[in-house]
């Protein structure tokens, strides 16, 4: 078992603690807030997956900057397009965080893309108007 | 158990730097994530308030995650019978030296917003 320093964000394990959403379209684009433990700014990324598999697995990139993560502990991205925006019915997959330099991951959360409705697109844009 | 550094929490400045949402119905009750500078969690208020009126939102100390994130609830407005959007201040207050930080703003919307009540207004 190995022994983690927890003072040093390099050695201590990643985890998400919370997110103000779980699903978002299928487009991609949607804001999120992510509660997390210590994270280095410039060195995390979160990892949108699906599939186990090493070759048939699909995998995006949560869009932020350096600046979007406040504190050490929080991060607030945008969430990538689903490699098909063709989908009939809603698709769950995975995300994580991962460490650029080393590779260690978070375990996952649940997320579903919910598939592109024009109508319901139409309705909400006059809502927030 | 976790050492704060007491001293810069009970005397700094008390900073909101983003909420995730910024309007919700006037009957309360909706979840919003801040992010704020270092706060001690049994030491903080988040304030909403227009002229006299104010409120205090809900959260447990649970809610407040690593001292820089506050998952809270809106308060109800006082009036429920608002037919038009009312903003108001939302802002941090320190329960022992009642500091208070910068305000955001918030939006409070009508619970009815059918627009022939607002055209029969």
């Amino acid at each position: 078992c190995p022994i983690y320093d927890s003072k040093s964000p390099n050695a201590s394990n990643l985890k998400i603690t919370r997110m103000d959403k779980t699903c978002g379209s299928v487009l991609g684009g949607d804001e999120i807030f992510l509660l997390c433990d210590k994270v280095q700014k410039d060195d995390i990324e979160i990892r949108f997956y699906e599939g186990e598999e090493e070759e048939d697995c699909w995998e995006a990139f949560g869009d932020f900057s350096p600046t979007d993560v406040h504190k050490q502990y929080a991060i607030v991205f945008k969430t990538p397009g689903y490699h098909s925006t063709e989908i009939d019915h809603s698709v769950t997959v995975f995300l994580q965080l991962r460490r650029k330099n080393g590779g260690d991951c978070s375990e996952p959360k649940q997320f579903t893309y919910v598939p592109h409705d024009r109508d319901k697109e139409e309705v909400l844009r006059k809502r927030q108007k | 158990n976790a050492i704060y550094d007491k001293k810069a929490t009970t005397t700094s400045e008390l900073k909101i730097n983003r909420l995730n949402v910024v309007r919700g119905p006037c009957t309360g009750k909706t979840e919003i994530y801040l992010l704020c500078d270092k706060v001690q969690k049994d030491d903080i208020d988040i304030i909403f308030s227009v002229g006299k009126w104010e409120a205090k939102a809900e959260f447990a100390q649970t809610d407040v995650h690593r001292q820089i994130a506050i998952v809270f609830k809106s308060p109800p407005y006082w009036e429920q019978d608002i037919r038009e959007e009312v903003d108001v201040n939302v802002f941090l207050r320190r329960q022992s030296d009642h500091m208070d930080s910068e305000p955001v703003k918030f939006t409070y919307e009508p619970q009815n917003q059918d627009p022939y009540e607002v055209n029969r207004k």
